[in-house]
């Protein structure tokens, strides 16, 4: 059967890789004991599909993978358990059963994340956050130029913006992503910045730690709904 | 909270940030107190590197069994990484508690190999502590150098306090009850360090003159101080009850080794003449059958590895390998654990084990003959005959295999152009072997061998330590002597070779064999920015050249020079249990290509057997 993990990434281990966090839950579940399914042929690996990989330096309080395993406990001994093997700032959060006739994995079906910009290191802005935003966000379009090795093209990010809140010193954004079409946040803060006219991008203010950005959570399309990828499947008790 | 001792930016700049992190699972985090001691293992290489060692974690976990002492480590900053902590003037920090390692009680330095002399600076100087252990004051931690480098410790004497010969298990304990005493009762750092010296291995470079011959060898040391005339190696006789680490750490990032390494076994019975592991770890000892495989099971438990390697200079030689094997194959198979036998001789029961563990359609066979002709191999006393290498391919052909491995060295004593064209003649002879052997239809396609040479450096404590090296015009005549014997051979299209840089092995021949005059050459070399000369990217042989020739220290006095049988060698001082009587009469059997039995079958009286362990306490004549 297949099943859902949802965990946090927090502190120290935002500076642990992709690949790298994927090989600490592959021996936390070696650790743990669990009844995983592994793949046939000589170099055996377990069935384990990780969903959007997290930039390097953010962290999340919503990241999932789905694993084949063999025969479960309930989902509260098998958090425990996971738990028990990983360390703090890596924990898993939920873990449920997806549907039989799933068949797709959670990259698959990813449509959009969200993030929350903290900016309550130092407001780089010449006003107020919230109107600076609304009056950013309210654009019929929004255009940025993307470059690739050999040409440069304007695209208009606006539907790929599907929300952006403002709250005290934060935004939070839900921004189109999955295999078709994804935005990254420091993208739509590089228009951001450039129509408050401030001098740096916003991969540069991340990586300087001037702003920090955390993933919040991920969704798939249910009907016409953004749903948590964490929320699909069941809880088995 | 512990903080990290590197901001945000730096961390999101460098490579691996996750290298300087220190909070990987099985690391050990401790509330200090005021007595405790604090000591900073190092690995002067790069983290995945120093990782992957096993000696480290053996030390680690010992010394943070006890409750006063916090073992932390730290491993070399990359080069992106050094040069931000240089401009924005970071110390460098222990990876555990992220303290700056000029805070600690002992910074312990590994030397695994000659060529990280370099990094040995590069750790020091980051830190703001003085790279010469004359500038050094009370506030500066006590550097204190171990591992294989340490029983030629002359090179890079004037950068240590001590030096620990020998293995770390015995001394260490007796060595920090000291500094503790010492520090309780207001001893200055030279009086801990004369009192050190007493201990049983310990070596203290500041305490022992040296006087030097005209023609630049030694001439004398002598032990002031009242420090030992002679510094013993200290080994672990009860090996089975020694401890080992059964929560080892599990990095984030992956190490060079990523898997459990049991040590099944320390030393070797085998004599072969060039190699110094086989020396300086004598006498061979093993551990209790039971103890490893339950060990076993608990490691795999603890560190969800996925991949567990049973330790050893030759694996094969370990007494009780075979029922080791079957017990966990089954067990491995079961929990898709892949066993890996490094050090494994070619025959029957290995090639059955192999067939179990390995995909033969990928995977190869491995010889290290050494030399190409059977004379060369008995001058080295490899004790492997060119029949048991054909049989052993043979067998591995009819099981299916078709990729063979070959290690050989180049350059060791009494070779001639004859033995280097014997390295292409017995690898078409494997060639051969697979094409007659093999019937066409059973054939896994092409026989492909891959022979590889380095080219042999003298080590100390070996017989051949009074043997000379070649200059680099020679090493690469006889490499393209083998490369265009290839050439030209039926076979060619499935033989390769190739060769490493000979500038690697003159430079590693020179520290190898080095004296104390050789400091200022590496500190030369370090000033003109030599940094990771274990890595053939960062290596730059003209940068040591130039440190060479800036000291007026000439490389062919350490490399080309003939030694005399009545030479004071720059290492005499350290007793290793092998004596240089026997070392001597190996070296003169080496010259009339006489072999010597291995140490199960014959007692050699090599002068191992007063440690009073190991194989030298065992009844002969079982193999």
């Amino acid at each position: 059967m297949k099943a859902r993990i949802r965990f946090e990434k927090k502190g120290d281990l935002c500076y642990v890789g992709h690949l790298d966090i994927m090989r600490c839950f592959q021996k936390a579940i070696r650790r743990a004991g669990f009844d995983i399914a592994y793949s046939q042929g000589f170099n055996p690996h377990q069935i384990l599909s990780f969903a959007s990989p997290l930039s390097l330096g953010m962290e999340s309080e919503g990241e999932y993978f789905d694993g084949e395993f063999n025969s479960v406990l309930p989902a509260s001994e098998m958090i425990k358990r996971f738990n028990e093997q990983l360390p703090k700032e890596l924990k898993v959060t939920s873990f449920r059963i997806l549907p039989e006739n799933v068949k797709t994995n959670a990259m698959a079906t990813l449509k959009a994340c969200r993030y929350r910009v903290d900016f309550s290191y130092g407001s780089p802005f010449p006003g107020d956050l919230a109107n600076l935003w609304d009056s950013f966000s309210s654009q019929s379009n929004i255009t940025i130029e993307k470059k690739t090795r050999t040409s440069l093209s304007y695209v208009d990010i606006k539907p790929l913006l599907l929300s952006g809140i403002c709250n005290g010193d934060s935004l939070t954004l839900l921004l189109r992503a999955g295999s078709d079409v994804s935005i990254k946040p420091a993208s739509v803060l590089d228009a951001f910045f450039e129509y408050c006219g401030l001098p740096f991008s916003g991969e540069d203010a991340f990586r300087s730690g001037s702003i920090h950005i955390t993933r919040l959570d991920q969704f798939t399309v249910v009907g016409d709904k953004y749903v948590s990828l964490g929320e699909i499947g069941e809880i088995n008790e | 909270m512990r903080k990290l001792a590197l901001p945000h930016d730096v961390l999101m700049r460098v490579e691996k940030p996750a290298r300087y992190l220190g909070n990987e699972i099985n690391a050990v985090q401790k509330t200090p107190l005021d007595d405790t001691v604090r000591f900073c293992m190092c690995f002067p290489d790069v983290y995945e590197v120093g990782m992957s060692h096993l000696g480290l974690p053996i030390i680690y976990d010992m010394l943070n069994r006890r409750e006063d002492v916090w073992c932390e480590r730290v491993y070399s900053p990359w080069p992106d990484l050094d040069a931000i902590m240089r401009e924005r003037e970071i110390p460098l920090f222990a990876l555990e508690s992220q303290d700056p390692v000029r805070c600690f009680d002992f910074l312990g330095i590994t030397l695994q190999y000659e060529m990280c002399y370099t990094n040995i600076l590069q750790i020091l100087e980051l830190s703001g502590i003085p790279l010469f252990a004359a500038g050094r004051t009370d506030k500066d931690p006590i550097v204190i150098g171990g591992g294989p480098c340490a029983y030629n410790p002359e090179p890079i004497a004037d950068f240590f306090d001590l030096f620990y010969i020998g293995e770390g298990e015995v001394s260490y304990d007796e060595l920090i009850d000291l500094y503790k005493s010492c520090k309780v009762s207001g001893k200055k750092r030279e009086q801990f360090i004369k009192e050190a010296s007493k201990i049983p291995g310990i070596y203290a470079p500041s305490l022992y003159k040296v006087t030097y011959n005209e023609d630049g060898t030694v001439k004398s040391y002598e032990a002031t101080g009242g420090a030992p005339d002679k510094v013993r190696k200290v080994v672990v006789t009860d090996f089975a009850a020694a401890p080992y680490p059964e929560k080892p750490i599990i990095p984030y990032i992956k190490p060079v080794q990523d898997r459990v390494v049991l040590e099944i076994m320390r030393g070797c019975i085998r004599g072969c003449r060039f190699c110094q592991a086989g020396s300086v770890y004598k006498p061979q000892r093993e551990k209790d059958l039971e103890q490893m495989l339950a060990l076993a099971r608990r490691l795999l438990g603890t560190t969800g590895h996925e991949e567990i390697c049973l330790s050893s200079l030759s694996t094969s030689d370990y007494s009780r390998l075979e029922p080791l094997i079957r017990s966990l194959i089954e067990e491995c198979n079961r929990r898709k654990i892949n066993i890996s036998l490094p050090s494994l001789r070619i025959d029957e029961f290995s090639l059955d084990v192999m067939k179990l563990l390995l995909d033969v359609r990928k995977s190869s066979v491995t010889f290290a003959p050494e030399a190409g002709s059977q004379r060369l191999r008995n001058v080295i006393n490899k004790g492997l005959t060119e029949e048991e290498i054909l049989d052993g391919a043979g067998s591995a052909f009819e099981a299916g295999w078709n990729k063979v491995k070959l290690y050989f060295m180049v350059g060791q004593p009494t070779e001639t152009d004859e033995d280097l064209t014997a390295i292409v003649e017995l690898c078409e002879k494997i060639a051969k072997r697979y094409y007659e052997d093999i019937p066409k239809e059973k054939r896994n396609g092409k026989i492909q061998i891959n022979a590889s040479s380095s080219f042999f450096v003298p080590k100390p404590f070996t017989p051949f330590q009074w043997a000379s090296m070649q200059n680099e015009e020679e090493y690469l005549r006889r490499a393209y002597l083998v490369k265009d014997s290839f050439r030209i051979t039926l076979n060619h299209k499935s033989l390769h070779y190739q060769y490493n840089d000979a500038k690697t092995s003159i430079l590693e021949g020179v520290l190898a064999r080095g004296d104390r005059r050789l400091s200022q050459v590496i500190y030369q070399a370090y000033k003109n920015g030599a940094l990771f000369d274990a890595w053939t990217e960062y290596f730059d042989f003209e940068k040591w050249r130039a440190a060479f020739e800036e000291c007026g220290v000439d490389i062919a006095f350490y490399t080309e020079r003939k030694r005399s049988a009545d030479e004071v060698f720059p290492w005499d001082f350290i007793d290793v249990g092998v004596t240089k009587k026997f070392l001597l009469s190996e070296w003169e059997k080496a010259g009339l290509a006489v072999t010597t039995e291995n140490c199960r079958r014959e007692c050699a009286g090599c002068g191992a057997a007063r440690f009073k362990g190991g194989i030298c306490f065992e009844s002969k004549n079982q193999i």
